[in-house]
C-alpha cells in the first residue's frame, strides 16, 4: 500500500522545495561566468536532498505530530515512512542530475 | 475468535519519577476495560507503551501468545484513537476510509445522521465535534482485534456521546476495548471491567464505593 507513503511524501516534499529554492536563491543564481544552470539545479538539489527534506520532516514534527498516528493505524512506523519518503526525493531528483550533467557537459 | 492481549512488566521512567512500575494487563475479546487515574498518572503513556509507539526499556506484550514489541506494525491487531486529531487535513473522510481497508462498506459507513453529509468534505473543514465522531468510528470499525480509545468523549455532544457507547458495545463483540476518560461517569456507563492507575500500578475495581475509598470519585455523601 504505496499510498499513505504518498500522502506523507506529499506534505513533507512542498518545504523541501521550497526550501531549496531559497537556498538556491540565497546562494546565487549568477557565477563569474553569469547564469550557470548546472551549478544552479546542484544546488537545487543539495538543498532538496538534505536541509529541505529535513525542514518537512522537523515541520511535520512540530506541526503535525498527531497525524503520525493515522500512519501509525495504517501499521506504519514513523522511520519508515521517513525512509521511503527520502527515497521518493531521490527518485525525483534523477531527472534533474540528467539535466544537470547534461548541462555541465554542454 | 477469542482474542488476548497481555501485557506484563510495564515499567516506564520519565527523568527521576516512574510513572508506570511493573503493570500487568490483560484484555480479551468482548472486554470493555474503563481505564480510570488522575491526571498525570501515566494514562495515555500505558496505552501509547501498549501501541508500541512509546519505548521502554520494560515490557513483555504478547497477541494470542505471540510476543511483539511494535503491536501497531501488525495491522489489524491494535487501532488506537490518540488524544489529539490525527486525520490528515487535506484529505476527505472518503479518501480516508478508502485507506483503512476495502472490509468498510462506504455506504454502510456513511449511513448516519452525522456523518451523512460530511464524506466528501475535507477533514480542515469538519467541526471538533465531527471530526472526533468520524475519528472514533473510523477507529472502532477497523478489522483490528483490539481497539485503544483515549479520551474518546472529550469534545462530543451527549447524543453523539450516547451514540459512540452504543458503538464501543457493538464492537466488543468482536474487539478487546480498553478505553481512558476524565469523564468518568461515561467510562463507567460503558466499561464491563475498570481499572485505576495509581501510583504507577493499576487495580482492579469492581464497585462505585471502591472508587471513592481511592480517591477518584468524590464521595457525595461528605
Amino acid at each position: 500500500m504505496i499510498k499513505p507513503y504518498l500522502i506523507y511524501n506529499n506534505q513533507i516534499i512542498k518545504l523541501s522545495v521550497f526550501v531549496a529554492i531559497l537556498g538556491t536563491l540565497l546562494s546565487g543564481p549568477l557565477d563569474q561566468n553569469g547564469f550557470n544552470l548546472s551549478g544552479l539545479i546542484r544546488t537545487f538539489l543539495i538543498g532538496f536532498l538534505s536541509g529541505g527534506f529535513l525542514s518537512g520532516v522537523m515541520f511535520f514534527k512540530m506541526f503535525r505530530n498527531k497525524e503520525y498516528y493515522f500512519y501509525y493505524n495504517l501499521g506504519i512506523s514513523k522511520l519508515k515512512l521517513i525512509l521511503v519518503s527520502y527515497s521518493f526525493h531521490l527518485l525525483i531528483s534523477i531527472p534533474l542530475v540528467i539535466i544537470q550533467l547534461y548541462a555541465k557537459h554542454s | 475468535m477469542q482474542n488476548i492481549l497481555e501485557a506484563d512488566s510495564i515499567r516506564k521512567d520519565f527523568g527521576d519519577k516512574q510513572i508506570l512500575t511493573d503493570i500487568y494487563l490483560k484484555c480479551r475479546t468482548g472486554d470493555i476495560i474503563g481505564l480510570l487515574g488522575r491526571n498525570g498518572t501515566g494514562k495515555s503513556t500505558l496505552l501509547k507503551i501498549l501501541f508500541g509507539t512509546l519505548y521502554t526499556d520494560h515490557k513483555h506484550i504478547s497477541i494470542n501468545g505471540i510476543l511483539s514489541d511494535h503491536p501497531y506494525e501488525q495491522m489489524g491487531t491494535i487501532s488506537f484513537l490518540n488524544q489529539g486529531n490525527f486525520l490528515p487535513k487535506h484529505l476527505t473522510a472518503k479518501q480516508i476510509i478508502q485507506l483503512f481497508g476495502s472490509h468498510l462498506d462506504k455506504k454502510e459507513f456513511f449511513d448516519d445522521t452525522l456523518l451523512s453529509k460530511i464524506g466528501d468534505i475535507k477533514i480542515k473543514y469538519l467541526s471538533g465535534g465531527e471530526l472526533r465522531y468520524l475519528e472514533i468510528k473510523i477507529i472502532l470499525n477497523t478489522d483490528s482485534k483490539f481497539v485503544f480509545l483515549d479520551e474518546p468523549f472529550n469534545g462530543l455532544a451527549p447524543i453523539h456521546i450516547d451514540i459512540v457507547k452504543e458503538l464501543i458495545r457493538e464492537q466488543s463483540k468482536t474487539k478487546g476495548i480498553i478505553l481512558t476518560d476524565h469523564d468518568y461517569s461515561n467510562v463507567l456507563d460503558v466499561a464491563n471491567k475498570y481499572i485505576i492507575l495509581i501510583d504507577g500500578g493499576l487495580k482492579v475495581l469492581k464497585t462505585r464505593q471502591e472508587f471513592i475509598d481511592w480517591g477518584y470519585i468524590p464521595d457525595k455523601k461528605q
